[in-house]
């Protein structure tokens, strides 16, 4: 075959998949209710040299209850609530407390993970990501 | 369904500012429903509250100090696609309730949210008459920038109809509910038409409300997201 036709394929199912992926993120909720986690709201800014991403945590007390975990270049953040929540009139969280937040974040391939600084300020985790600069390889 | 003199619209939009102004503003006053929109561009969704069914655009209707009021709630982000129409139906349907000014209640983003205790709420009016009243009203009245989503749509009707109008915009967060803004729009609209509720009980529940409206929240994201959300941080070649 042509190879603009089987770029344009693999295009196209590239397209495909993202938007399939897209539609699944839009349906699917946003909480656990087995574990009474809830994902928080969260924004993340692209930095020249840091990446800087801003986590919404509401009815969390204090740093001591917030947890910053890396395995490799995932992170995962989780937080307890000052007390739980009950939304229990609606059936979807029937017989389920909101006690906390959960977010798992995959960070990219230059994020510099070592350097890492947290800060938890009246219910926001700011997380500071320093970025590796490039390795510049010498041309022969 | 009663004429009115002011319609109050809260819908969706930059930190949920006027859906939660809205909603708790109808709950303070315990206006009543008396009418709601239906568009097809609207999600398939009725809502329950109380064991009874609810449109998510509904109108409910105050009375105070010989004055009618209704209240827009918009529950759900019409798509970009639907906000044109709404628009011109929305502004139809208050010229025909005789309704002399439309004020509408939001927020715009701005990255400093987090450092401020009180969020500075800007007036941006349609006729000069408008302009006059937010500067008597002592509201800072929005000279410069772009609004947009459906409340540029809804303003630019107004304009070109001449009919009275004024967004009020909090400062705010843009992807994170914010009741801080919801009420210091609230008592603005106290200062500019004299419907007064007390935000006390709305700080109070500031937190559970971050909470419980994440859902809500990120569709809006969504909605804003097609709505030419970006002209708000755009600087207007007019300003050069």
């Amino acid at each position: 075959m042509e190879e603009w036709i089987e770029e344009s394929f693999r295009r196209f199912r590239r397209e495909l998949l993202r938007f399939m992926r897209e539609v699944e993120e839009l349906v699917k909720p946003f909480t656990d209710v087995e574990s009474g986690e809830v994902e928080p709201l969260y924004e993340v800014s692209d930095r020249p040299d840091r990446l800087v991403i801003r986590v919404d945590l509401p009815r969390v007390r204090g740093k001591e209850d917030v947890e910053v975990l890396r395995y490799g270049d995932r992170i995962t953040i989780r937080a307890r609530m000052r007390e739980p929540l009950r939304i229990s009139d609606i059936p979807f969280y029937s017989g389920c407390d909101i006690r906390g937040y959960k977010l798992e974040i995959e960070l990219p391939s230059n994020a510099d993970v070592e350097g890492i600084q947290a800060t938890f300020r009246a219910g926001y985790l700011e997380l500071v990501i320093p970025k590796r600069r490039a390795f510049r390889v010498r041309v022969e | 369904m009663p004429k009115a003199d002011y319609l109050v619209v809260g819908m969706p939009d930059v930190g949920l500012v006027g859906l939660i102004a809205s909603t708790y503003l109808v709950k303070e006053l315990k206006a009543e429903m008396v009418a709601y929109i239906d568009s097809p561009f609207l999600p398939p969704v009725i809502l329950y509250h109380e064991a009874r069914p609810y449109p998510v655009m509904r109108l409910h209707h105050h009375a105070e100090g010989g004055k009618d009021y209704l209240i827009l709630v918009g529950e759900v982000a019409v798509s970009a696609t639907g906000v044109h129409s709404l628009a011109g139906k929305l502004v139809d349907w208050a010229l025909d309730k005789k309704v002399s000014r439309i004020i509408l209640l939001g927020g715009v983003p701005t990255p400093q949210r987090m450092k401020l205790e009180k969020p500075r709420v800007y007036g941006a009016g349609v006729t000069e008459d408008d302009v006059e009243e937010i500067k008597r009203a002592g509201i800072s009245v929005f000279k410069e920038g772009f609004v947009s989503g459906p409340y540029a749509l809804i303003l630019k009707e107004c304009y070109s109809r001449s009919v009275r109008g004024v967004a009020l915009l909090a400062e705010s967060f843009l992807n994170y509910p914010d009741p801080g803004a919801a009420a210091a729009v609230l008592t603005t609209l106290g200062e500019l038409i004299g419907v007064k509720v007390d935000v006390k009980q709305l700080l109070e529940q500031a937190e559970e409300i971050r909470i419980k409206l994440r859902e809500t929240m990120r569709r809006t994201m969504e909605a804003m997201r097609e709505s030419g959300k970006a002209y708000e941080y755009t600087i207007p070649a007019m300003y050069l």
